[in-house]
This record gives C-alpha cells, structure tokens and sequence, in this order.
C-alpha cells in the first residue's frame, strides 16, 4: 500500500499537480463542481423552508425576499426545493458512479489480468450491455426495479459499468505488457506490490477523467429518469422532476422550471469542464 | 553583392538579393536567413548545403512564399522570371505555384493527402497548367506518359492507388512527377531523399539529373549532405546559420574549398580514401549558435579553427576570388 | 460478426425483464384483469410453465415470425402499434441527424477556421453547453419561445400521425443537443488537418484556399466525424424518449415510456428489441462507412 503512495508522489505527479492548477477548465469547472458539492452537502443548514412541505395558500408565487426563487403549485419554496435537489443528484450520481468504477474496476481489470476465456466472456457480457443505447440501459434497469432513488442508484450503476470495465481491463492490459512490469516480475515483486505500484497508478488517469465526464452524464440522465416519473419520486425534490412538475405552468410560472433548470445546467457543466480539463492535462495530445 | 556564373541577366529564372527571413519566437526573433544573395540560370542546378538550423529549409520554402504564420519578411528580393515574388498578390502567386515553380518536399508519405487517389491528385494538377483545356482521355494518357517520365513502372494501375499502396520510392516520384507536370521554369527539392533508402536515393537523384538534362529544368537542391550535392548539381551554395559561407562549382568546392566551414564539412563525409588513410571523421566541434542573437562578426568565427581578431568584429561580405567561385571570408580580403 | 451474438445476448436480457420482475410472470404478462382462468390460459400460451431455454425460444419465435401478441392495455395487436410508431422515431431521428450534422460541421469548420477568435470561443461555448443541458430543458426553452410566445409551431401532438409542422420543435431540439459533440469533433478534427503535410503540398501547388479547405482538408477531417455520428444517431434514438414525452409525440420512445407505467411489458419488450436491433443496425452501417470513406482501412 505503501508503494502505491509512493509511486504517486513522483516529481512528474508533481508538476502534473501545478498544471493542473493552471488550468482554466480545471479551475472553473472545479469552482462549479466545488459549490454543487457544498450545497448538497450543507443542504439542511443553507435551506430556509422544508423541500417537501408547502402551504398551498403560498402557491405559485413569483420570486420574492420570503421566497427568492419563488413557489411551486404545492406552495414549497423553490429555493429549498433545489438546494436539496443538488443532495439528491449528488447522492445519485456519486452513488451510481462509484458502483461502476468498484465493479467495473474489479471485474473488468480481473478480466484483463487473467485474459484468457474469462476475458471474452466479460467482454461478451459488456458488448451486450452496449448494445443498448446509453439512457435505455438506465430506462430499462429503471423499468424493472420500479421507481425510487435506490433504484436509480443501481440503473446508474448498470449503465456506466460496461464503460468502466472497459477502460480498466484496457489499462490492466497494457500495464500487464509493459517493460517495466516485465521487469519487476522477473525480478520477483509480488503481485500485490506490482498492483499497487504499477497498475493502479497507471490506470488512474483514463478512469479518472471518464468518472468526470460519466458524473456529469450520469446528473442528466437520473434527471431525465426523474423527470418521466420512472426515478426519485415525489415529493423528493429533484432537479428534473421539478422541471416536469413545470410542464403545466411553463408560461405562468416560469420560475418552477427556470431555477432548478439553470443549476442544473451549470452542475452539469462544471464536471464537463472539470473532465475536459482533466483530459488535456493527463491526456496531452500534441497541438499545432 | 549578387553571385552569378553568367553576366547575362536575361538569362537569370531567380536571383535572391539580400534575403533576410525572421521567425518571431517565445525567447525573441530568430534569424533563420539573414542576408542571402544568390542567383541560378536556366538550365542550372544549385545545391544549398547546410547543417540542420543553417537556414537552407527556410530559403527553400521562402522562394515559393510558403513560410508559417509567424515568419517575418525582414527585407530583400526574391526576382523570378522577372518578377518579385515578394511583392506579387496572392492570386498571382496562386497562379505561379505549381505551374512555372514547384516544389518537392522531405517526407513523400506525408506530403500525398491520404484519401485520394494518384489519378485524382495529378489531375488537379495539370488542370493548373497543361492539361487546362484536356478532355479526359487526354489527361489520361498525359498522366501515364508523365508516370513513364519517372520511371513509375505499371502507371495506369498506379493512377489507381491510394497513397498508402505505394513505397516511398514510388510516392516521391509521384511528387516529382507532379512538380514536372506543367513544365516548370524552377523546381526546388527540399531533401527530397532524406526520408528513403539509400538504395532509392540514388535512382531518386539520377532520375532528377536525368529529368533536368532532358528538360532544361532549373532546379535548387537542398540537402545536409555534400555527397548528395554533388550528383545533382553543378553549382554548390554552403550556407551556415542564415548566410552563405561559399559559392562555388561542384568540382571547385570539392577540390578546391576556401572557406574553413566547407573544408570541415569536406571532411565529414565518410569516404573509402579516409577509411584506407585512417584519417578520422572529423566531427566540427561547437555547436549551432542561438539565431535570436547571433555572434558579431562572422558567425562561423566561435568554431573557426582559422578564427582571427577581426572576425569578432566584421560580417565578412562575399569575395569572388575565381570566376564563379565566392567566399564569404576574412582570409580572402586581399583578395577582393 | 461480433453482431449477431451481442444481439442475442441483447434479446436474452429483454426476453429476461418479465422474470426480473417481481411477482409471477404469469400473472403479470396477463395483465390486471386477468382472471385465474386467464392467467392459466397465458401460462399455457407462452409456455411460462415450462424450463427457461424453451422460454426464450418461443420469446425468439415469436419475434423472429413478428407474431407478437397483443397489447395488455389496449388489446391491439401490438405490431399495430409498434410500427407506425417506429416509423415515426425513424423519422424524427433522421431529421435531427440531419439537423446535427448540418450545424454541427459547419460551426465546427468555422470554429477551426478562426481559431481562438470571438467566433471560436462561442462554437465551443455552444458544445459545451450542448453536451450540458438535458433534453428536456431545452425541449422546455423551445416550447415557452416558439409556441407560447411566437405561436408559431405547435408544442404537443394531438394524434397519431404527427404533421411536418409537429415534427420541427422536436427535431430542433435533438438536433441541436445532438450539434454540440459533431462541431467539437469536427473543430479537432480539421484543425488536425490542416496541420499536416499534404496541405502544404496543395498550397506549394497553388490550389484555391476554399478547395484546400473544403476538400482537401474537409474529406480527411470528416472520417473521425462519420463514427461520432453514428454514435451519435444511437443517443437520438435514446433521447427521443425524452423528447417525445415532453411533446407528446407518438414514438417508440413515448410508447415504451407509457408502457412501463401501465404495466404493458409485451409492448415494452418488444419495442427494446427493436430499438435495439436498429441501434446495432446503425453501428454495423457506420462501421461499414467508415472503412468506404478511409482507404487505409479499405483494404484490412
């Protein structure tokens, strides 16, 4: 485990570190993804009303200093409504994700260690699951559980799983096969240290930016799920249900879909310039 | 101060005066050509000889105005067929490329673009030129007779092929047959050979002496090495960080070198002779000097082995110390 | 061909979705009013007593011979009711192809054209929000401009036969979601192009600037474009779920959406495996094309 820590403190992590700092898409896109995270996490101290309980006299309000973001046709205070809804979608997404990067990572790096009949039947199995565009594998996983924010955990776990199996047996692989592990090996490290110091390292990076880029995807789609009724369920509030709870006020109350639609967009937006960031600095291609 | 072998200006397809080509770079201005004078005749071969960095690349590319974004033309003339490319439009330099003025460059697998085929490629180009008012059959059968001319073997399948179907042998002499195409006044040859086997190189090279024999081409041959210069040249331009240090015959420069740079450069080329005499391969020691503030005076001097006091001082300017043969060296100054 | 095992295996997870549920499938595939009589009936039918392979086997023959049964909810047959509706998601995914591909290789063409210019940083701008906003928002924004404010189009379908004006908001809105991916690809993808050799070597032969570009350039940088594409149509089949929800489009996508909740499993089933099947269809096409417009690939 040691040895892990070690291999990351190297001098080229270190400068990988000062880039990354330097960053513009790193460093707006974290800011983004820093203030989602605090919301979700400080939601019962930072939300001034209930999420769930409204008083239907205060229906559909505009904005106001009582309700800065107004009120929804229950008479719940919207601001609270998305502050909580920023919780949900992150115990979602995060929830979801770290499913498929444990799972993904175990069997797909398994698969790609031991190769052999056990890796073509993994990768069978995860080009079955691919055969199925993106958001239906989550819709059809969602079908079958039913409703309900653990249900959606798993559906979002099942339709990131074969792209992270994919990438770990992928890095498993081509560390496997490289000179230096070669050397370790023939010098008799075990293979524990020679997981820990080689393999892991090396397959952090493509796992990394793609659990980015995967979050920000993920957000949109358990939103999607919620917002044709087939994910959390009322009076949970989230971001996406609360946009289909609009459809019937679009024009009257535009502040029910205008609000959590903006954040949203811009928590989707900060992983999608954290991921891109990401990507050029782990990643670099050579420009012109 | 201009080179010429004939006074006879008429009979001049280029003359460069005072060429001076500046790359604006992170750490300064990096004077890659920094006064070069030279002229070629019809007919004519030049060879440009020079280390890596000497500035040979950029004149090449300069002449056809193909310099990236961030090359500066500081100052000089380049006068082709009596015209200043400098100072032509671009629609008239459009016009030239290709047609009166072509060129040939290093990497034949990059410069073919990928997704057309050679019968394709070729045709775009004669259409610029020779072929313009062509039916397609004719253009066919010019494009076969111009694959023969280089000695492309099977050419109607060649026609055909896509880029990567072919060797690098072959995808040069595609290039060289495109340069050829519509009959060009000048054609310059950017390495042409650096990038294939040696074995090819020598067909490559006598394919070009051939081709200019039999077609009066004019042609500039750039190249890092002084054995290749001399198959397919009678002139030989030694350059050596943005300035030309000789200017001389072939056969003068091999036998008779002035300048103390192409003596050295003389005695880097591996021959049997040495190998027999056990003289060893020279290597010029030093290194290339920073072209964002070069050394004062003559460049050459930090590696001289001949260096004197004034050297430091004064930029040597070109001598003609024979008929045809310049040097541009404080060694000679009596000589002028 | 690695196509037709992974569609299988595809059709096995789907055959298996009505033992996945909770409850007798039975039951379930009888439907809510089913007495015992008809769930013995059903049972009877589809061979739910029998062992799993034998199952799926008559799940398989029932497909493959496009004998699909009937509808729990309505009763109609359900091919009456899958194939109108397919040809409907056919269209509009094609329309917004079409649309995605249009604005998104010229913005991206400008984009690399004037690179890290104003115009440049407002084409990405313009990804990146494409790939960030959900369907459904931007569905919402179409609506609340077009319909209510402009009354120009219609925002909901009434029917089931959609007309050209009830086509275009939807379309618009998987277009121009689906724009942001091309434009970025084809903005790396030129530049890409444009930096390498065989430019210089049509430049050094005089060749106009709009044949270099748009031809030269333009045929190499399009190969990479072709498989984002493709990926591409595979999303647009899957977000037109979303977007014929919210337009209430009559689609695969809403019919499988409205299927769930009412419990109607045959049509959901059946309407995945076509989805399905045409997403694999597209693949294999897209595969097929890009090694007719790539000659390296041409000849492995």
């Amino acid at each position: 485990m040691s040895g892990f820590l070690e291999s990351l403190l190297t001098p080229q992590n270190k400068m990988l570190l000062r880039k990354l700092r330097r960053n513009k898409n790193v460093l707006l896109g974290g800011v983004l993804v820093l203030i989602f995270i605090a919301i979700a996490i400080l939601s019962p101290i930072i939300s001034p009303y209930s999420p769930t309980s409204g008083n239907l006299s205060e229906a559909l309000r505009p904005p106001s200093s009582n309700h800065p973001f107004g009120t929804d046709y229950l008479g719940r205070d919207i601001l609270s409504r998305v502050i909580w809804g920023a919780r949900i979608s992150l115990v979602v997404a995060v929830g979801g994700i770290a499913i498929s990067i444990l799972s993904g990572a175990i069997i797909g790096g398994f698969a790609g260690y031991i190769g052999g009949a056990i890796d073509d039947l993994t990768m069978g199995v995860v080009n079955i699951l691919l055969a199925f565009p993106d958001i239906l594998l989550a819709l059809f996983v969602a079908a079958v559980t039913g409703p309900g924010l653990e249900n959606v955990i798993l559906a979002i776990g099942v339709y990131n799983f074969p792209q992270f199996a994919r990438i770990a047996r992928g890095a498993v692989i081509s560390v496997k096969t490289s000179d230096y592990v070669e050397a370790a090996r023939a010098s008799g490290e075990t293979k524990s240290s020679i997981f820990f110091r080689y393999v892991l390292p090396n397959s952090m990076s493509p796992i990394v930016v793609h659990a980015t880029l995967r979050t920000a995807a993920s957000i949109l789609t358990a939103a999607g799920l919620s917002f044709l009724g087939l994910g959390v369920q009322p009076p949970t509030p989230e971001w996406g249900a609360m946009i289909s709870e609009a459809l019937y006020y679009l024009d009257a109350a535009p502040y029910m879909w205008v609000f959590p639609g903006i954040f949203l967009v811009l928590t989707v937006l900060g992983f999608n310039l954290l991921g891109d960031g990401l990507n050029d600095v782990l990643n670099p291609r050579i420009k012109d | 101060m201009t080179y010429s072998i004939q006074e006879s200006r008429t009979d001049e397809v280029l003359r460069i005066s005072g060429l001076k080509i500046y790359y604006k770079g992170d750490l300064g201005l990096v004077k890659a050509v920094d006064g070069v004078s030279l002229s070629i005749n019809r007919g004519s071969s030049l060879a440009i000889v020079g280390e890596s960095g000497s500035g040979k690349t950029t004149l090449g590319h300069a002449i056809m105005r193909l310099l990236p974004y961030n090359a500066v033309i500081a100052g000089g003339e380049i006068i082709f067929n009596g015209r200043n490319v400098l100072s032509l439009s671009k629609e008239e330099l459009r016009k030239l490329r290709g047609y009166r003025l072509t060129m040939v460059f290093q990497e034949p697998s990059a410069a073919l673009n990928p997704v057309f085929k050679i019968g394709s490629f070729l045709r775009d180009v004669l259409k610029k030129g020779k072929g313009a008012s062509m039916s397609e059959s004719e253009l066919k059968e010019e494009m076969i007779s111009l694959l023969r001319k280089v000695r492309i073997p099977s050419p109607e399948e060649v026609l055909n092929k896509y880029p990567h179907e072919l060797s690098g042998g072959m995808k040069q002499r595609v290039l060289i047959a495109a340069a050829i195409a519509n009959g060009p006044d000048l054609m310059i040859a950017d390495e042409p050979t650096s990038a294939l086997d040696v074995s090819v190189q020598a067909q490559i090279l006598k394919l070009l002496d051939e081709l200019r024999a039999k077609m009066g081409l004019s042609l500039i041959f750039i190249t890092h090495n002084l054995g290749v210069a001399a198959q397919v040249s009678d002139q030989i331009a030694v350059m050596y960080a943005g300035k030309i240090m000789e200017l001389a015959p072939t056969s003068s420069i091999f036998e008779t070198p002035k300048h103390p740079y192409t003596s050295m450069l003389l005695k880097t080329i591996p021959t049997i002779r040495r190998e027999l005499k056990k003289e060893g391969l020279a290597a010029i020691p030093g290194s290339l000097p920073d072209l964002t503030s070069p050394p004062p005076g003559c460049r050459f001097h930090p590696r001289c082995p001949m260096a004197m006091e004034d050297c430091r001082k004064v930029d040597p300017e070109p001598i003609e110390v024979e008929k045809g043969h310049f040097v541009s060296c404080l060694l000679y100054r009596d000589k002028a | 061909m690695l196509l037709i095992p992974t569609l299988l295996g595809a059709s096995i997870i789907i055959f298996l979705m009505i033992h996945f549920l909770p409850g007798d499938p039975a039951q379930i595939l009888a439907g809510p009013d089913a007495t015992l009589q008809d769930i013995q009936n059903m049972r009877i039918r589809l061979g739910l007593d029998k062992p799993l392979p034998v199952q799926y086997f008559l799940f398989m023959e029932r497909l493959l011979t496009w004998n699909l049964g009937n509808s729990l909810v309505s009763g109609f047959p359900i091919t009456s009711l899958i194939v109108p509706r397919f040809l409907n998601t056919l269209k509009l995914a094609l329309l917004a192809i079409s649309i995605s591909l249009a604005i998104g290789i010229v913005l991206g063409i400008v984009a690399a054209l004037k690179r890290n210019t104003t115009a440049d940083r407002i084409v990405m701008i313009f990804a990146l929000l494409g790939v960030s906003m959900p369907v459904f928002l931007l569905a919402v924004l179409l609506i609340v401009i077009f319909s209510i404010k402009l009354h120009i189009l219609p925002a909901t379908v009434i029917g089931s036969t959609p007309s050209i004006r009830h086509l275009v908001l939807p379309s618009l809105t998987l277009g121009l979601i689906g724009a942001a991916p091309i434009a970025r690809m084809t903005r790396s993808s030129m530049i890409e192009a444009l930096s390498q050799e065989y430019i210089k070597t049509s430049e050094a032969f005089g060749f106009s600037i709009r044949k270099i570009i748009l031809v030269h350039a333009l045929r190499n940088a399009l190969i990479p474009v072709v498989t984002v594409a493709g990926l591409n149509f595979g999303y647009l089949l899957a977000g037109a779920v979303i977007t014929e929800t919210v337009f209430a489009y009559p689609g695969l996508g809403r019919l499988i959406v409205d299927s769930i909740f009412a419990r109607d499993y045959p049509v959901v089933q059946f309407g995945l495996m076509m989805i399905v099947a045409l997403f694999a269809v597209v693949n294999t096409v897209v595969d097929v094309l890009y090694a007719l417009i790539n000659p390296r690939v041409r000849l492995e």
